[in-house]
């Protein structure tokens, strides 16, 4: 049984190269409408379906995503539909988002902070991580009482932890060991 | 809990309150998809690396043991029942490190080097990497120290020398324990720490092996890694390279060790159950590709090294001194199948065999120890000197007699030199008998080889073999303790020694009637 994400990146990584051609933008929006639309209840019922036909389900995800995706777009849902592989759309979206990133050279940082940031304090954070991780930074940041004091980055699987609640929870780590 | 002493604890955590490092760092960290019996997939740590110790909530600990494209698969160690879907996982950036050094000695502990005897901390200064490489060619020295069993069947026939790895292989039930744990005994006063791992075996089989040791005031210099039935096979796994690195410690400072790994079948299993469930492709009896090489690896690090490399380990605090890590590994066959998987790889590593057979445990020959077979590749450049030259003929003797036996018992009369063969070949098997915790010294087992080789046995009734030896050794103590001493210091038996044996062993027989 493999993983939905080993399943996703070929598609993935095919909707990239063809979008690298005209634009990334566009091609992002329109996976992230298409992962919203598949990752509801209704069209999984719709997905688990027999009597619906693949071109009927082609239209209706076309449909319900906007008419405004592209003939390429139209098709890759069509490939998608033929293969079954509509459930991992969002992970395809997940994806492609990621290598929209690596080719533009940006990364998407999530900053935790215990406290409300100002604008200067988070540029002069933001400016701190693209020194430190040679790229540009992309932040959102989301106010977490729960960390009593100081902020939680998470780039990618990296964390950096200044954060009150995570030096309480090493020294406690630390005591028990 | 008992025994919390207040001012230890409190010093305990002001040292660790003091040592600790609370800068802000930064982590892999990933996320739990799935747990199955202690093995997790985790989605994320893109940086871990292949056997890094994994932190999860909880103060639990595990090894990431498969790097896959999109997920990493990992064991847990110990309790695993309180991880769930969705938790975080942390890279620590360390391999799994278990407590070393003297302190150990004495103790009951984990797996993880945690005791669990109930006597308190271990307070030990250091502690050391669960995985190493063994040393190389170029740090090794050829083996030609003994270790003594103190059983005479195994010293005389295959004699196991320091850094040598020996295995003990049989069915249930034939002794396979009893001579390690009489191996361990035997170690009393001769320098060597013993380090005894019990893998997959009934708790109260493992109390009852410590029991006996402390009995024997052996567990003053042993150290018992204990990983039950009852742990998971995680610990199962890795307390065979727990064990060893608390032997190397030793080694690695110019002293002796002996470990002996109780059993590596029941290690192959876990490693087989962890395998299958990180979903790794089953080859023969459904054991993993490299079941060979967890053994290999681990039975490597048991090396005779030279006084080079216990000068580099030492930083030159000690030079001049060789050291040795022996290993005895414990292997149970199936119905004597000696040739599945598991046994043919572990005998092709060691150096030799000790093969015990339920056959001769049932027909009252213990150790039951079978001497066609049993083999020691290297043990004989490290034979005792005086064993060396006695046991020669115990060999031979029983060789003749099993050839001869079967033959024996269809012929009806025999000529006198068959006859005589035949003899003496049943007084040896009896000689080599000997109870279990009655391991003997050099002089008494000497004594007793060269009463046989010289024929002071063969008017004996083979039933009253046993007595007479013991008789012997009686009254070799009481008449004879200076010769009896000259033999245990020099281990060797000159003209003058053998001329005084000889006749203290004709003075025996006149009283012995």
């Amino acid at each position: 049984m493999a993983e939905n994400v080993t399943l996703a990146r070929p598609y993935a990584e095919a909707a990239f190269q063809l979008a690298k051609g005209s634009s990334l933008a566009i091609w992002s929006s329109a996976l992230g409408s298409m992962a919203a639309v598949a990752g509801t209840a209704e069209m999984q019922e719709c997905v688990d379906n027999p009597k619906l036909q693949p071109d009927q389900l082609t239209q209706l995800i076309v449909g319900v995503a906007g008419n405004d995706l592209s003939v390429e777009q139209q098709n890759f849902v069509r490939v998608l539909v033929d293969n079954d592989r509509i459930n991992v759309l969002p992970e395809i979206a997940q994806i492609f988002d990621e290598l929209k990133n690596t080719h533009e050279g940006v990364r998407d940082a999530n900053v935790e902070s215990a406290f409300s940031m100002d604008d200067t304090a988070i540029k002069s954070l933001v400016a701190d991580l693209e020194r430190k991780f040679q790229c540009k930074i992309k932040a959102t940041v989301k106010v977490v009482p729960e960390l009593i004091g100081g902020v939680r980055i998470a780039i990618g699987d990296e964390v950096i932890d200044a954060s009150v609640r995570g030096k309480l929870a090493a020294m406690a780590t630390a005591l028990k060991n | 809990m008992s025994n919390l002493n207040p001012s230890e604890i409190s010093d305990l955590i002001k040292s660790r309150i003091q040592n600790m490092q609370l800068a802000a760092t930064t982590r892999n960290e990933g996320t739990v998809v799935s747990v199955t019996d202690g093995i997790v997939r985790v989605h994320g740590l893109a940086d871990v690396m292949q056997g890094e110790m994994l932190e999860f909530p909880g103060n639990t600990f595990g090894l990431a043991l498969n790097l896959e494209r999109d997920s990493v698969g990992a064991v847990v160690l110990g309790e695993y029942e309180h991880i769930s879907e969705g938790d975080t996982v942390k890279c620590t950036g360390r391999i799994l490190e278990v407590p070393v050094g003297p302190e150990l000695l004495g103790r009951v502990v984990n797996a993880l080097g945690e005791p669990i005897d109930g006597k308190g901390p271990l307070n030990n200064k250091l502690t050391d990497k669960v995985e190493k490489v063994a040393p190389g060619v170029i740090w090794r020295k050829s083996v030609d120290q003994p270790v003594q069993s103190g059983l005479k069947a195994i010293d005389a026939m295959v004699p196991v020398g320091r850094g040598q790895r020996e295995l003990i292989i049989g069915d249930r039930q034939t002794g396979k324990t009893a001579v390690a744990v009489d191996t361990i005994i035997n170690q009393k006063g001769q320098g060597v720490f013993c380090i005894y791992v019990a893998i997959g075996q009934k708790a109260s089989t493992v109390a009852n092996v410590v029991r006996k040791l402390e009995e024997h005031g052996a567990l003053e210099y042993t150290i018992v890694v204990a990983a039950t039935a009852s742990d998971s096979a995680a610990m199962q796994y890795i307390a065979p390279y727990a064990g060893c690195t608390m032997g190397e410690y030793f080694r690695d400072r110019g002293q002796d060790a002996l470990i002996v790994y109780d059993d590596l079948t029941k290690q192959a299993w876990a490693y087989r159950q962890i395998s299958l469930l990180l979903r790794r492709p089953p080859g023969r009896e459904a054991y993993p590709g490299d079941v060979f090489y967890i053994h290999s690896r681990l039975l490597e690090r048991a090396a005779r090294v030279s006084e080079a490399w216990v000068e580099k380990c030492t930083n030159g605090e000690v030079k001049g001194k060789t050291g040795s890590l022996t290993a005895l590994p414990v292997i149970e066959t199936q119905a004597g199948d000696v040739s599945a998987f598991v046994p043919t790889n572990v005998i092709s590593i060691t150096d030799g065999q000790i093969f015990l057979e339920s056959d001769l445990f049932n027909a009252g020959i213990r150790p039951a120890m079978n001497a066609g077979i049993s083999v020691s590749r290297v043990g004989g450049a490290a034979q005792t000197k005086v064993i060396k030259k006695l046991g020669g003929g115990v060999r031979l003797a029983l060789a003749q007699y099993r050839e001869l036996a079967a033959f024996a018992q269809f012929a009806s009369d025999l000529d006198e030199a068959t006859r005589k063969q035949l003899e003496r070949g049943r007084r040896v098997t009896e000689l080599m008998k000997q109870l279990q915790y009655a391991p003997l010294n050099i002089a008494d087992m000497a004594v007793s080889l060269y009463a046989s080789n010289e024929g002071f046995m063969d008017d004996v009734d083979v039933p009253k073999i046993l007595a007479f030896e013991s008789a012997l050794h009686q009254y070799m103590k009481q008449k004879h303790a200076d010769l009896m001493n000259t033999i245990e210091m020099t281990k060797d038996l000159n003209k003058d020694a053998e001329a005084a044996l000889k006749a203290a062993l004709t003075e025996f027989k006149k009283s012995w009637a």
